[in-house]
């Protein structure tokens, strides 16, 4: 077996924050000429690890699905892979030519047209010009845009643009390519082909390094995964397992969660509990009883219309349903006067498809404002118990419903 | 499949070598780069590359109405009009590449985000880029100086001194390394301190009375020579000058002081540079 594509080592990058970028002379001047006490007041800045001791590697032919967090270093790690940015300690060997895409947006030229922009952009990528020849119209017809290739790129929509920068990058024979966030903007249709292309652009050999928070995709695409949390790396290993421990890591798995009231506040939620048939189920709930969720809030100012929503989560991160309650209402009148209040909703057994979940709860005033959101709340887990939840597995669909089924025999043999 | 490249990540430490084989690598990109600062530069403007011609022929009209008829300042014999021109050749080349390299990161800091290749690739197409106009300017005064033989026999002498012919590449890339690690200096410099963002055309202002553009090197008084032949556009705009119109002095040690300090500029301009672009991308 041939040595890693990608082998990274302890590899960490630490920002400064605070003064960030707004640097003068006139600052380093006073600085120099202060005494130390104050130097120091300067010199205190925050330091932040962006991303701390992570170590993987990554053989060819592999799509490494990397999940986290907004902000827990996933950007960081491809903007250092790419070499945009130096690391601050560690290693990271790419034994390959890398073409990457990184965030919204690529490096075009807005005065250039579309035809002089792939070669340059490949050029950049690091390609020579016969390479270049050889894809282009490749590239072209993924893009779909041959018609616009000889305007300038100022005029093409941002959507256009990323299509292009993709069909760029993923078409020149670079041996690994690094796509970071590229699902987030563009259509479904263009989401489809993307990923369609990624998985060829592996078959053929070829290394991916695949950032996206469109969970399913990862699933779909990757023959790996790993999940970086603040910084550092928590887990490696199969997608759906690094997904699920994406999804439930900020949940915990207790019966009741207490929720923080912010200090200002008109309404807020201040816990939610998962009240189960019978108590000493706890969070492991057999698939085919119904449960009840119970939401407590806490109303400051006197509100009317308005409604709790909540929103049930499953492992692959996927929104499976929402439930909106009637107008809040606390004894007969429409507005909600201060006071504590409680809502209780009840989700039916043999409804849900086993398998790990998590909350969201949103306070709100329908088309007016939200007063209170939580997200991921609260993990349980639906088992594996009755006859209607044995269909599981990728054929099952995401709820269970029992529809209506008429049976006859029309003729005899 | 090609040969396997391997590329190495780690953070930098101490003097980081300038990667002068990595820049061969690149030498497409500096093509391409090349061919892109000329399109979308002359492409979308009406005048487009005649904007070339008529520049400088306004600006040593300014001249010559200020500096020569005004101010009376000699201009070593030659007609004032063509004697600034020549000037203004080598001047142009060096102070545009310089200005346009200073804005490095103004311009290209987006892009220094999302992609890597080694960012000298933009200086060095700058400088080759700006060898276009030049050649242009040049084209421009060799013109103006026959207009002027023919038509004003007196106006001035006009010998062009062929035997530093020779020299006229040296001079070329003398102004070149000049450009790029003075401009990368300033780059580096106003990326790190916000407040030094209108330094380069603030020196730009000051270096053209430094450099004989206006004056002839020869009304130079002695005690000063040394330290104007400091100025690595001083010899290469005499020199050119010399080669298109005549009246050049400069000395081969002025000519050495001259290319020593652009060589200096360059290595100490790119050194400090890659010092501050491993941070420059985090605070942009």
């Amino acid at each position: 077996m041939a040595s890693p594509v990608i082998e990274v080592a302890g590899l960490s990058k630490r920002y400064e924050l605070g003064r960030f970028g707004f640097k003068t002379l006139r600052d380093d001047l006073l600085r120099l000429a202060g005494r130390k006490g104050e130097s120091e007041s300067i010199g205190s800045k925050r330091r932040f690890w962006a991303l701390k001791d992570v170590t993987f590697n990554v053989d060819q032919g592999e799509v490494l699905g990397i999940i986290g967090h907004n902000g827990a270093g996933k950007s960081t790690l491809c903007k250092l892979l790419s070499r945009v940015t130096e690391p601050t300690a560690g290693e990271a060997v790419m034994r390959g030519r890398t073409a990457s895409l990184l965030e919204v947006g690529t490096g075009f030229h807005p005065d250039l047209t579309g035809r002089e922009n792939i070669f340059l952009n490949g050029t950049i990528l690091g390609m020579k010009r016969a390479e270049i020849r050889a894809s282009f119209d490749e590239i072209v017809a993924f893009s779909e845009a041959e018609k616009f290739l000889d305007t300038p790129v100022r005029r093409y929509s941002s959507g256009m643009q990323v299509r292009l920068g993709f069909a760029v990058a993923a078409h020149l024979n670079a041996e690994i390519l690094i796509a970071d966030e590229v699902l987030a903007v563009g259509d479904l249709e263009f989401q489809r082909k993307c990923i369609g292309k990624m998985k060829s652009v592996a078959s053929a050999g070829r290394t991916v390094l695949f950032v996206s928070h469109n969970l399913a995709a990862v699933q779909g695409l990757c023959t790996r995964a790993i999940l970086i949390d603040h910084g550092e790396l928590t887990f490696s290993g199969r997608p759906e397992e690094a997904i699920r421990s994406y999804v439930m890591a900020r949940s915990e798995g207790s019966v009741r969660a207490e929720l923080e009231l912010p200090t200002e506040f008109v309404a807020g939620i201040h816990s939610i509990a998962i009240v189960p048939e019978r108590p000493e189920m706890g969070t492991d709930l057999p698939s085919e009883h119904p449960f009840r969720i119970r939401v407590c809030y806490r109303v400051r100012e006197t509100i009317r219309s308005a409604r709790l929503d909540i929103g049930l989560v499953n492992g692959m991160g996927q929104r499976v349903c929402c439930s909106r309650s009637p107008e809040l209402s606390g004894g007969g009148t429409d507005t909600l006067q201060p006071g504590d209040y409680t809502a209780e909703v009840c989700i039916p057994g043999d409804f849900l498809a086993p398998g790990d979940y998590t909350m969201d709860a949103t306070l709100l005033q329908p088309g007016v404002r939200n007063l209170d959101t939580h997200k991921h709340v609260m993990s349980f887990r639906l088992l594996h118990t009755s006859q209607a939840a044995d269909m599981m597995n990728e054929q099952a669909g995401m709820v269970l419903v029992q529809f209506p089924w008429e049976l006859s025999n029309d003729r005899p043999i | 499949m090609n040969q396997t490249v391997e590329f190495r990540i780690r953070p930098r430490r101490g003097l980081s070598s300038i990667d002068l084989s990595e820049l061969w690598h690149y030498r497409d990109l500096v093509r391409m780069l090349v061919k892109r600062d000329f399109a979308t530069r002359y492409r979308q403007t009406i005048l487009g590359p005649l904007w070339l011609v008529l520049q400088p022929l306004l600006v040593s009209g300014v001249f010559t109405m200020v500096f020569s008829i005004f101010a009376r300042i000699p201009t070593g014999g030659a007609p004032p009009g063509v004697f600034y021109l020549a000037g203004l050749a080598g001047w142009n080349y060096v102070s545009q590449s310089f200005v346009t390299t200073s804005q490095l990161y103004v311009v290209h800091g987006p892009l220094f985000g999302k992609i890597y290749f080694p960012r000298l690739c933009l200086p060095i197409a700058t400088a080759i880029g700006n060898l276009f106009g030049f050649a242009v300017q040049v084209l421009t005064v060799v013109c103006l100086a026959v207009i002027v033989a023919v038509a004003w026999p007196g106006a001035g002498s006009i010998q062009p001194q062929l035997a530093l012919l020779p020299l006229v590449p040296v001079m070329l890339l003398q102004l070149g390394l000049t450009a790029i690690g003075f401009g990368l200096a300033i780059a580096a410099l106003t990326v790190k301190y916000r407040d030094l963002a209108h330094l380069a055309s603030f020196l730009v202002q000051i270096w053209l009375y430094l450099t004989p553009v206006i004056y002839p090197l020869a009304s130079v008084p002695d005690r000063f020579r040394l330290l104007v032949s400091l100025n690595p556009a001083t010899a290469a705009v005499d020199v050119l000058r010399g080669a298109l119109i005549g009246g050049s002095t400069v000395s081969p040690l002025e000519l050495v002081t001259g290319f020593a300090t652009a060589l200096a500029l360059a290595v100490g301009g790119i050194w400090f540079f890659r010092q501050t672009e491993r941070s420059a991308v985090d605070t942009l």
